[in-house]
C-alpha cells in the first residue's frame, strides 16, 4: 500500500482536490475521517502521502499525540516529507505546525476549482516523489515552453528580472501581477547567489556582502534559473549547487509576518530576510527541494488569473523535500 | 535605476522618487540629509525588493529619529503593499494619499485612482466604481479590501 495517498478529512472539497491529486500523481486514494483510523492505517501499511485536514491547533495536537503513541514522531513509517497539512488559515496563523517534527508540507485550502488546483498539486507531488527528476518542466503541464538562464555574474540578476517582466507581459499577465512575479525572481536569485554559498563548516560565505556586489557565478557558485508558463501556471525555478538549505530557517523566513511586529533592520547581515515571506503572502506557492551539499532547487508557482484580487487570493502551498 | 527630484515648497521638501528600489539605491546619496519636513512622492515606484525595503526603512527611520516629519503621498500599489505588510514601513510618517487599483470589467484594463487616505476612511472599504478611461466600461476595485486598506485601521 506504499503507493497510497491517504486523505484524512470528510470535507467534500478536500475529497475532490485529493481525487485529482491522486489521479495526476498516479497514487491510489484512500479516505478516512478519523485520526485514529489514519494513524492505524499508516502503522499497518505505510503511505506515500498523507493529506491531513487541520481545523484547529487542538485537532493537530490530537493527531500528533496519536502518531507519537502508535507510530513514533521520528519513525521511518512517517517521513515528514510525506505529510501534507490542509489548512484554512494562512501559514503565519499556524505556526504550531512549523514547530512540529511532523511538518513537511502546507496547503492553503483555497482550492478555487479543485480539479485545477488538484492537477497543479498532483504534478508537484509526483515531482516531489521522484527525487531524481529535477527542473521546472515537471511542475507544469506537458509542452510548457521553458527558458533556461545560466547566470554568469551576480550583476545579471536585474537583467533576469527585467526579462521575466517582459516575458509575462508578452503572455498577457497584468502589469501588477508581473511585477510581483518579477520580484519573486529577484528574491530567489539573490538568495541563491548570496545566501546559499557556505564553507566546509556550513558557514555562509557571502551573507554580509552588499547585494550590489559583483560575483562571478562559475563552478560551484553557478546559479541557474528556469522560467516557464503552461497557460495556467507560471513557474520559476532557481538552483544553486550548495544544498545548504536550513529547513527551520527557511520556514521561519517564509512564515514570518511583519504586519504586527516591527521589521528590525539588522546591520550585521546584508540580506533583508523578508523577501520569501512577501512572495508567499502575495500569492506564490513554494516547492523547496534540497539535497545536502549537492543542490537546492527553489520553485515558485503562480496561477494566471483574470484580475489581481484573484491572483492574491489564489490556491497556494509550501512543499519541502529535504534530503540529508 | 532610480532618479530623485527634490523641490522645496515653503517648509516642506518634496522628494519625488522614480524607479524600482533595489540594492543599488543609496538614499543618503540620492536624497541627502533629511530636512525637518519631507513629503515623499511615491507615484512612480513600480517595484521594491527586500533589500530596497531594508534601505528604505534604514533611511527614513534615521530621518524620523533626527526629528523629520515624514509624509508619504501618491503611494503606488507596490508601496501600499509594503505599508500593509510591514508595520514600520512608514517609520512614523503619515500616509497622505494612495493609488487604488481598478480593473475594467469590459476591456480588462488596469487603472489606478488617487485617493486621500482621509477620504478612504470615510468610505469604510466601499470603493466606488470608476468609468474605464479606455472603453468607458465599469471599472471595479481590484484587490482584497481588508488587505489593501488594512493600514488605515492601524
Amino acid at each position: 500500500m506504499i503507493n497510497t495517498l491517504l486523505l484524512v478529512s470528510d470535507n467534500l472539497e478536500d475529497h475532490a482536490f485529493a481525487t485529482e491529486v491522486a489521479k495526476v500523481s498516479g497514487l491510489a486514494l484512500k479516505a478516512v475521517s478519523k485520526p485514529l483510523e489514519a494513524v492505524e492505517f499508516v502503522a499497518a501499511h505505510g503511505v506515500c502521502a498523507i493529506f491531513y485536514e487541520i481545523a484547529s491547533e487542538s485537532a493537530f495536537r490530537e493527531f500528533e499525540d496519536l502518531v507519537q503513541e502508535k507510530i513514533g514522531l521520528f519513525s521511518d513509517h512517517l517521513d515528514p516529507n510525506n505529510v501534507h497539512f490542509l489548512c484554512t488559515e494562512n501559514l503565519d496563523r499556524c505556526l504550531y505546525l512549523l514547530q512540529s517534527p511532523l511538518f513537511g508540507n502546507f496547503v492553503l485550502r483555497n482550492y478555487g476549482d479543485p480539479k485545477v488546483s488538484g492537477a497543479i498539486y498532483g504534478r508537484t507531488l509526483r515531482t516531489q516523489k521522484n527525487t531524481g527528476k529535477q527542473g521546472l518542466g515537471s511542475f507544469l503541464k506537458p509542452g510548457a515552453h521553458l527558458q533556461i538562464v545560466h547566470l554568469a555574474s551576480s550583476l545579471q540578476k536585474l537583467e533576469a528580472v527585467e526579462a521575466t517582466k517582459k516575458y509575462l507581459q508578452a503572455a498577457k499577465f497584468q502589469t501588477r501581477t508581473s511585477l510581483v512575479i518579477a520580484n519573486a525572481v529577484d528574491e530567489l536569485i539573490m538568495n541563491a547567489i548570496f545566501d546559499a554559498p557556505v564553507d566546509d563548516e556550513g558557514k555562509m560565505i557571502y551573507n554580509s556582502l552588499p547585494r550590489s556586489a559583483e560575483l562571478a557565478l562559475a563552478g560551484r557558485a553557478a546559479v541557474e534559473m528556469q522560467l516557464g508558463f503552461d497557460g495556467i501556471c507560471v513557474g520559476i525555478s532557481v538552483t544553486d549547487q550548495y544544498g545548504s538549505l536550513d529547513k527551520a530557517r527557511m520556514l521561519k523566513l517564509v512564515s514570518k509576518s511583519y504586519a504586527a511586529d516591527d521589521y528590525k533592520v539588522r546591520l550585521t547581515t546584508a540580506s533583508a530576510g523578508i523577501g520569501l515571506a512577501t512572495v508567499f503572502r502575495l500569492g506564490g506557492s513554494f516547492v523547496i527541494r534540497s539535497q545536502a551539499k549537492k543542490k537546492t532547487e527553489v520553485t515558485v508557482l503562480f496561477q494566471k488569473t483574470a484580475n489581481y484580487r484573484d491572483f492574491k487570493d489564489q490556491f497556494r502551498f509550501l512543499v519541502t523535500q529535504i534530503d540529508s | 535605476m532610480v532618479n530623485v527630484t527634490k523641490e522645496q515648497k515653503g517648509n516642506v521638501l518634496f522628494v519625488r522618487i522614480v524607479g524600482s528600489i533595489e540594492e543599488s539605491v543609496n538614499f543618503d546619496q540620492l536624497i541627502g540629509t533629511p530636512t525637518a519636513e519631507m513629503n515623499i512622492v511615491c507615484k512612480e515606484i513600480p517595484r521594491i525588493n527586500s533589500v530596497g525595503v531594508k534601505t528604505w526603512i534604514k533611511y527614513f527611520q534615521q530621518a524620523q529619529q533626527k526629528g523629520s516629519q515624514l509624509t508619504f503621498s501618491e503611494c503606488s500599489t507596490a508601496i501600499v503593499e509594503q505599508i500593509n505588510l510591514i508595520s514600520n514601513f512608514t517609520c512614523g510618517g503619515v500616509v497622505e494619499s494612495i493609488f487604488v487599483p481598478f480593473s475594467c470589467t469590459t476591456c480588462k484594463s488596469e487603472l489606478a485612482g488617487l485617493f486621500k487616505t482621509e477620504d478612504l476612511k470615510k468610505l469604510q472599504l466601499k470603493i466606488p466604481e470608476l468609468k474605464c478611461t479606455k472603453c468607458g466600461g465599469k471599472a471595479v476595485f481590484d484587490d482584497i479590501p481588508e488587505e489593501y486598506f488594512g493600514f488605515l485601521a492601524r
